[in-house]
């Protein structure tokens, strides 16, 4: 190329050469004289003149040299693709130095680096629980550092597998892909196509890694466990407020490395919540619980049945529950011996009785996939009911080819079951399998009831919230402070708790609250966390830049220049009178 | 005369010997010649009779025709004639341009013209311009005897013809040899060159390199005759200028010319020295073969 570069000035050297003027004597060289010029009258423009061919010469070996160096055009469609899977799981907000930055913090300066060197087309995933695509591919700094911004590190856990899976899938099988985590890999990274990039450090950590808060009678149990994440023995203060407590309850714990103390608290039932805290270390997330008091709200239940016998035993399995309430007003459940219509938004469950009955001792058929059904052996039952009952709706236990216990939804969601049992030639009422399957069915209703499926939840768990049938959308009040509104298909909604803390539930007039507490051992344990990077990106060329060649289009040029040059050069070679 | 026009005026004497000049439509005057005009005159020669008219001479009175016819005739004789060929011949610095064949061919056509007014009887007298028109030293002698033929004036031709005029012949034939490459009015030359002159013809001799030249690019043009110069980027547009102008002077002189009665030939030196054919001058009725 250099070659062909030195060829301009020769050539510009040989018009030098050519064009300079050139002595020549004429007969008389008023006839020379262009007379219509002013002699008079200011400058006068003249023609460039340098010959054409001097400038088609030019450009046709400026083309045919741009040619040989083999230009390429990197357009937005073939820049390399680099995938980068974030490390999304919350230890990466641990610091990795005493009050320094997080790890994440330091990923995310240390990619920044990367994308200022090199043009990547990038395409973001987040490693949580279940790897997560981040939108379109995007290109440069400013843009990645906006995407950058859903990199929250708020999951319980990182299946980087997954998603290096999830990035070769996405980005071919030339793609580079980057992982940026704070541990060491655990994978063979020697197949070029990863780098495997960790900014975490070793720290010792204390943490929540267990946090339930449980409604047993009139009283609540909170169970707290704190374990110690560390290489020698440490000491910490536990803090619980809130409760039923008039003043923060302040407890020491010392804790070998390693292990683990178990904390218990009663509280009476329906307490406010109690927020529990340890003292500040290295991750600050899994410092802090809040657990809220779990629904105390029975089911309603109307027992509308006639045989002192069965009622008595119907009564006897819903006390066991203890979630049901016998109740004749607005029943949110009505067990009865006859078939009738549904009332409110009462669920309805007929035992059906019948003359011609036929005991079965088994074996009977059930569907395990159902609620209803969940615990239920049915050993060494005997279940009398009438072959002809006639049960509408999908069945649930069956002896043979009879129905013996159905479901059906009817409208609005309210649900419609029937049973064909009959007592007194029954030991069904005697065996486990009868409280088993009232609480299964008061379980069910009380599922179906408005309000959240639970009060507390661990990180990146999803919270069902039932909902009144006229509820079109929610909005989800975030521990952040923010809103998030869902669109509601049926009656239900599953809000996914990816934040740490209380999460509020508005729905109508209806708020119902959640707490959401980072309490994951693993990632809470610090101890294998490190720092360095590992794996490269193969250097051959199907892993470098797909690029436009443009070679052609400066060959075509020059060609094209170089016609044009023997165009003029024969037009004026044939021009008459020379 | 340098030696080197020896050969030119060689090849022009060989060349006008198979010509001759044509005779002159106006007859030329004298009262006694080597020629017989075409009109009736003082010679012996019979040329017809007619009737007497009154002031005729009455020595021409056919006494035997009066006697048979009783009518007056008179005897006419043809008129005896002295034609007579003036050449003027450019003596200008651009009349030898450098790398042309100019200065040949109007030498050797200036020895043609001699040698063929020789040939037809003409009397003939050569001028050369330069410091006046001056006789060409033993310019009625035979073209290898002339003497002092040089090109390396700077005056043109209508200046030398202001400064010193030729003892033009009256009623005489009349050639200009010249590429009339000067910027003025062809007339008042013309007009000069016309006065009681039987006949008068313009020969232009262009070099072909004066005609179409060929020369691009920048180019320092120096005139030859005044030897300034300047600079010049010839393109095509500047050689379609120079053609246009050049074009034009000749339509000047060629206008000026049937305008005083004088024929304008233009002729090329090259094309003229290639094969030495004067058929264009016979066409033009200066030359018969």
């Amino acid at each position: 190329m250099l070659l062909g570069l030195g060829t301009l000035p020769l050539l510009a050297a040989v018009y030098w050469l050519r064009g300079r003027s050139r002595r020549a004597v004429v007969s008389n060289l008023a006839f020379w004289v262009d007379h219509r010029a002013p002699r008079h009258g200011g400058r006068i423009l003249h023609r460039l003149q340098t010959p054409l061919t001097f400038f088609l010469e030019l450009l046709a070996i400026a083309g045919l040299v741009t040619a040989a160096a083999g230009p390429a055009l990197r357009q937005r469609d073939t820049l390399r693709p680099l995938v980068v899977v974030l490390d999304d799981s919350y230890s990466m907000l641990a610091h990795v130095r005493e009050g320094s930055t997080s790890a994440r913090s330091q990923a995310e300066a240390a990619l920044a680096t990367e994308l200022r060197q090199n043009d990547y087309l990038v395409r973001f995933i987040l490693a949580g629980v279940e790897p997560r695509l981040l939108g379109e591919p995007l290109r440069g700094p400013a843009h990645s550092t906006q995407a950058l911004r859903l990199w929250t590190c708020q999951a319980p856990g990182a299946d980087l597998v997954a998603a290096l899976a999830l990035a070769a899938e996405v980005g071919g099988p030339t793609a580079r892909i980057l992982v940026l985590t704070d541990h060491d890999p655990k994978l063979d990274l020697s197949h070029g196509q990863t780098q495997w990039w960790a900014c975490g450090e070793k720290r010792d950590n204390w943490a929540f890694t267990t946090a339930t808060r449980n409604r047993s009678g009139d009283q609540e149990r909170v169970l707290l466990e704190v374990t110690h994440f560390g290489t020698s023995p440490s000491k910490s203060r536990l803090t619980l407020e809130g409760g039923h407590l008039a003043a923060p309850r302040i407890r020491l714990l010392e804790l070998e490395a390693g292990s683990t103390r178990q904390v218990f608290v009663s509280l009476p039932a329906g307490a406010p919540a109690l927020r529990a805290t340890l003292d500040g270390d290295a991750l600050e997330i899994d410092n802090e619980v809040l657990l809220l008091p779990e629904s105390a709200k029975p089911v309603r239940v109307r027992v509308d049945v006639s045989g002192a016998d069965l009622r008595r035993a119907v009564v006897r399995a819903l006390e066991a529950t203890g979630q049901a309430v016998v109740a004749g007003e607005r029943p949110e459940l009505i067990i009865c011996d006859k078939y009738g219509a549904l009332e409110g938004d009462a669920w309805r469950m007929e035992i059906l009785g019948a003359t011609d009955t036929a005991a079965y001792a088994g074996p009977f058929v059930i569907d395990r996939n159902r609620d209803l059904a969940k615990g239920l052996s049915l050993a060494s039952v005997v279940w009398s009911a009438s072959p002809g009952a006639g049960l509408s709706g999908l069945p649930i236990v069956m002896a043979g080819d009879v129905p013996l216990l159905s479901e059906r939804e009817e409208i609005g969601g309210r649900r419609r079951l029937q049973m064909s049992f009959v007592g007194e030639a029954s030991n069904l009422q005697d065996t486990p399998d009868w409280p088993i399957l009232f609480d299964n069915l008061v379980q069910w209703r009380r599922n179906g009831l408005p309000g959240v499926s639970a009060a507390n939840v661990r990180l990146g768990q999803t919270v069902k919230v039932v909902l009144p049938q006229e509820a079109q959308q929610i909005e989800v009040l975030l521990p952040a402070k923010t809103a998030r509104k869902l669109t509601v298909r049926g009656r239900e909604v599953a809000v996914l708790a990816d934040q740490v803390g209380r999460h509020t539930v508005r729905a109508l007039q209806a708020e119902h609250a959640f707490s959401c507490n980072a309490v994951c051992g693993d990632e809470s344990d610090l101890t294998h966390c490190g720092s360095g990077r590992w794996g490269h990106w193969n250097r051959s060329a199907a892993h470098q830049d797909r690029q436009a060649s443009l070679r052609w289009l400066f060959l075509l040029a020059a060609l094209g220049l170089m016609a044009a040059q023997m165009a003029v050069v024969a037009r004026e070679s044939g021009e008459p009178n020379r | 005369m340098t030696d080197s026009m020896v050969p030119f005026l060689a090849e022009g004497r060989q060349t006008g010997a198979r010509y001759r000049l044509a005779a002159l439509r106006r007859a030329p005057q004298g009262t006694a010649g080597a020629q017989l005009g075409r009109l009736a005159g003082e010679s012996l020669e019979f040329m017809d009779h007619r009737e007497y008219q009154p002031g005729d001479d009455l020595r021409r009175l056919d006494w035997s025709a009066y006697a048979r016819s009783d009518k007056m005739i008179v005897r006419l004789y043809r008129q005896e004639v002295c034609p007579h060929l003036d050449i003027l011949i450019d003596g200008s610095r651009s009349m030898a341009l450098a790398g042309t064949e100019k200065c040949r061919a109007c030498v050797a056509l200036a020895a043609a013209l001699a040698t063929a007014a020789d040939n037809a009887g003409h009397s003939r007298h050569l001028y050369l311009s330069g410091h006046g028109c001056r006789t060409l030293v033993d310019g009625h002698e035979s073209p290898l005897s002339w003497q002092g033929l040089a090109f390396d004036s700077q005056e043109s031709v209508p200046d030398a013809l202001r400064a010193l005029p030729p003892r033009w012949r009256a009623q005489g034939l009349r050639v200009l040899l010249s590429d009339l490459l000067w910027v003025g009015e062809p007339r008042e030359l013309l007009t000069a060159l016309s006065d009681r002159a039987a006949a008068v013809y313009v020969l232009q001799i262009l070099a072909a390199e004066d005609a179409a030249p060929t020369p691009r690019g920048n180019m320092r043009l120096v005139d030859s005759e005044t030897g300034g110069g300047e600079e010049f980027f010839l393109d095509e547009s500047a050689l379609l200028r120079y053609r246009h102008n050049l074009q034009r002077h000749r339509d000047n002189w060629r206008r000026a010319a049937r305008q005083v009665g004088a024929v304008f030939v233009p002729l090329i030196a090259e094309e003229l020295c290639r094969n030495w054919d004067l058929s264009v001058l016979v066409e033009a009725g200066l030359l018969t073969v």
